[in-house]
């Protein structure tokens, strides 16, 4: 270790050279290389973490450039993950990285993480999410999460015990929310300094834990403001009823598309809506307008016109399983929207590719 | 009593400042019960309820000086 390159750090008074050899000796694993893991990945390799893991199965989008730091425009339809390594290197070739680059999923989870000392949560969506939690929780491997909506971020520490507790992401929200309840920044928008601050938080917190400081974000959530720089730290505990799998063995067994309502609302073919609509209490919804062709004449149907539909919901309050057809598949993706928001207990389903897609 | 509310909460509250008088209202369910009725759309919302800087169970009591946060969970990363 070139003791110079981190004179800066090392001077600090509550640093030192322990620290920074402390730092070099540690491993830390990055899931997700967007908006928080480019910055907190940067920051990581350049403060000196001996080996940093990054696991992602995306490739670089023209609409990520603006936040997503590591990459360049020659770089588009590239794995992240190679790109990401190819510019972290630059940066240090002191230390080692590691790619992953797959899917985080139940099957890799557990081996992935094994061999870190801390990971890092920069994940986008709420499946993934829980499915981290649950196998550092499972693994007793510290966590350090943030994410964003908007504006706001939010910052943890998670599987560190202090005060007899550990506490971790469950301890906040116990469930996931129904699905569309919470945008993520495809859909909600994001600045990019905004995603770089809260990814130099989390990142600040990694670092802060690994040279053991004792005021990381543990037991406590900050919640901050970029627009108006308010921000806030919540205290919690460990809840009395721990609501995800308690054991390994129960942890695979666990379905977190499920859990997330990620479910697959599409039918594809006609013999699959044939089978849906074999059960009971079905029914097929056109959602085209009256005159439109062709007519359906395989199944029973009720015709109620996207246009009307909001006003005639009670007709559906009849049926459990339900599916949506129009011309193309986007005015019954629409409906089947619209309808599962007021009721999230129906089975509801869209033909994808729309009703021509399926006629002979 | 004011309220802060977070993240997309401030959709159906529509501003991120709610204020309401306590009344009758002793503690935290009792509040989530008077949010809902107000605004039903919480009914079928997931979030967190802090009061006074400290995540809040049900039966946690409250007064006119507590400071109460709604925080719903994030997905972007």
């Amino acid at each position: 270790m070139n003791v110079n390159r981190y004179n800066r750090q090392i001077i600090l008074p509550d640093f030192g050279v322990s620290a920074q050899e402390k730092i070099a000796h540690s491993s830390v694993l990055v899931v997700g290389a967007g908006g928080l893991g480019c910055p907190v990945l940067q920051i990581l390799v350049s403060t000196g973490v001996g080996v940093v893991g990054i696991a992602d199965f995306d490739t670089i989008a023209l609409e990520n450039l603006h936040r997503q730091s590591l990459y360049s425009e020659q770089d588009v339809g590239l794995p992240k993950v190679i790109t990401a390594v190819e510019r972290l290197s630059k940066i240090n070739s002191e230390i080692e990285i590691i790619a992953f680059q797959e899917m985080i999923t139940g099957k890799n989870v557990l081996s992935m993480i094994h061999n870190f000392d801390v990971v890092v949560d920069c994940t986008d969506n709420f499946a993934t999410r829980y499915l981290l939690n649950d196998a550092c929780y499972l693994m007793k491997k510290p966590l350090v999460y943030a994410s964003i909506f908007q504006n706001e971020g939010q910052v943890s520490v998670f599987n560190v015990e202090k005060e007899n507790q550990i506490t971790n992401y469950r301890d906040l929200f116990p469930v996931p929310p129904n699905q569309n309840e919470v945008p993520n920044c495809n859909e909600a928008g994001v600045l990019p300094a905004h995603s770089a601050v809260i990814g130099t938080f989390q990142a600040n917190e990694v670092i802060k834990l690994l040279i053991d400081s004792p005021e990381t974000l543990i037991h406590q959530l900050l919640v901050f403001n970029t627009k108006n720089y308010e921000s806030m730290k919540i205290n919690f505990k460990e809840s009395t009823e721990k609501s995800g799998p308690k054991t390994l063995q129960d942890f695979l067994n666990f379905n977190y598309n499920e859990f997330c309502n990620n479910f697959d609302n599409n039918i594809r073919s006609h013999q699959e809506l044939i089978s849906f609509l074999n059960q009971n209490n079905s029914i097929l919804i056109d959602v085209r307008e009256k005159d439109e062709q062709p007519k359906i004449t395989f199944a029973k149907i009720l015709q109620m016109p996207l246009s009307s539909l909001e006003q005639n919901l009670n007709l559906l309050n009849a049926y459990t399983s339900i599916c949506f057809v129009c011309a193309s598949g986007v005015r019954s993706q629409k409906a089947l929207k619209l309808v599962k928001n007021h009721f999230p207990d129906k089975e509801i389903k869209h033909l994808k590719s729309g009703i021509k897609s399926i006629q002979q | 009593m004011k309220l802060k509310i977070f993240g997309k909460l401030t959709d159906i509250f529509t501003t991120d400042e709610y204020n309401f008088s306590l009344e009758s209202i002793k503690s935290v369910a009792e509040l989530k019960l008077m949010l809902e009725k107000e605004f039903p759309k919480l009914k079928e919302t997931t979030y967190l309820v802090a009061v006074d800087g400290a995540k809040a169970e049900n039966i946690q009591a409250i007064s006119n000086e507590s400071e109460i946060a709604l925080l719903p969970p994030y997905s972007g990363g």
